[in-house]
């Protein structure tokens, strides 16, 4: 696939109601399983979701590169399946996905406050849907990948967070 | 119906860049959209060991056009916002009081300021490590600028 394929347009937002296509799975958030190979390497644990492979490959190859452990979900259905594995210390989350949106995966997987999620989007902002849900960070496309590679190297939620309300 | 303190808010620290122009004017489009309340803050730099009023006047005089353009943008998009310029000494310090005092939702800033090259300036990663809320790197673009190699910063 070509790299211009990287600027394609998206669509508009999908409304808040459209459901995923896979269910989230039974597993509860403290009987997930959190592989301890990246965090003894100094790597994240990070899972990208997003349904352009190009994009989601060169996340993910820069992730990889860097020491990361990525884990790849290219829809709805595959991003609450790997969520209802193992927890991610990272979620890197695109908003239009095929199946549903970002927000309805995070509403779906009810996440671990450790978790710190980041939206990749090339819709505006909405306020209301930051508001319910906290990622740490929104960021628009296009967008340098060198900026995301930090914010994921950051892990962005301070500590103190960690604690706080769920998102 | 929401009351005033349900809504969701949006502080945009503004510095008068073209970058900033974008993340403010995507910042007044979600505030319409989302019937979020709007913050712009100027922050006037207080070089270290002086006090506000010793600020360099030309300093001043920067910040203050940079808040008469928040305005015009604003104006522009059909928003009305609240206007703040402030004096600081620690510009991140600033925007994360101001974020607390307003309990943001949002913080919406560039990746890197006006007088900064780097990619993403220290203000940004000192509020990034130090809100209490979301941080809205940037604003879409119409139009993708060109591809460029995976080692030197893709944009993607």
């Amino acid at each position: 696939m070509s790299i211009l394929t990287f600027w394609k347009r998206r669509p508009a937002e999908q409304p808040d109601v459209a459901a995923p296509t896979a269910q989230p799975r039974e597993t509860a958030p403290e009987q997930r399983e959190r592989p301890a190979a990246a965090a003894a390497t100094g790597g994240r644990q990070v899972l990208v979701v997003e349904d352009d492979d190009s994009l989601r490959d060169l996340v993910a190859r820069n992730l990889t590169a860097r020491g990361h452990q990525v884990r790849q979900a290219a829809d709805a259905g595959e991003a609450l399946e790997a969520l209802g594995r193992e927890t991610p210390e990272v979620l890197v989350l695109d908003i239009n996905l095929p199946d549903a949106t970002g927000w309805d995966i995070l509403r779906a997987a009810q996440l671990s406050p450790a978790t710190a999620v980041i939206m990749l989007t090339a819709v505006p902002v909405s306020p209301k849907r930051l508001q319910e849900f906290r990622p740490v960070a929104y960021l628009p496309k296009p967008f340098p990948i060198e900026a995301l590679m930090r914010l994921v190297e950051r892990n962005g939620r301070r500590e103190e967070d960690h604690d706080a309300d769920p998102l | 119906m929401p009351t005033p303190s349900d809504r969701p808010r949006m502080l945009v620290p503004f510095d008068g860049s073209a970058a900033a122009e974008r993340v403010l004017r995507a910042a007044c489009q979600a505030s319409k959209e989302d019937d979020a309340p709007l913050v712009v803050l100027c922050v006037v730099p207080v070089p270290a060991g002086l006090a506000p009023d010793e600020t360099p006047p030309d300093v001043e005089e920067r910040v203050m056009r940079a808040l008469v353009r928040a305005t015009d943008v604003c104006h522009e998009e059909g928003v009305i916002a609240v206007f703040h310029q402030t004096y600081a000494t620690d510009l991140a310090d600033e925007i994360l009081r101001k974020a607390d005092q307003m309990q943001a939702t949002v913080i919406a800033m560039p990746l890197h300021g006006e007088a900064e090259t780097e990619l993403m300036s220290p203000v940004v990663q000192q509020v990034l490590a130090g809100a209490h809320c979301t941080v809205m790197l940037g604003a879409p673009r119409a139009r993708p600028l060109h591809a460029c190699p995976v080692d030197r910063g893709w944009s993607a």
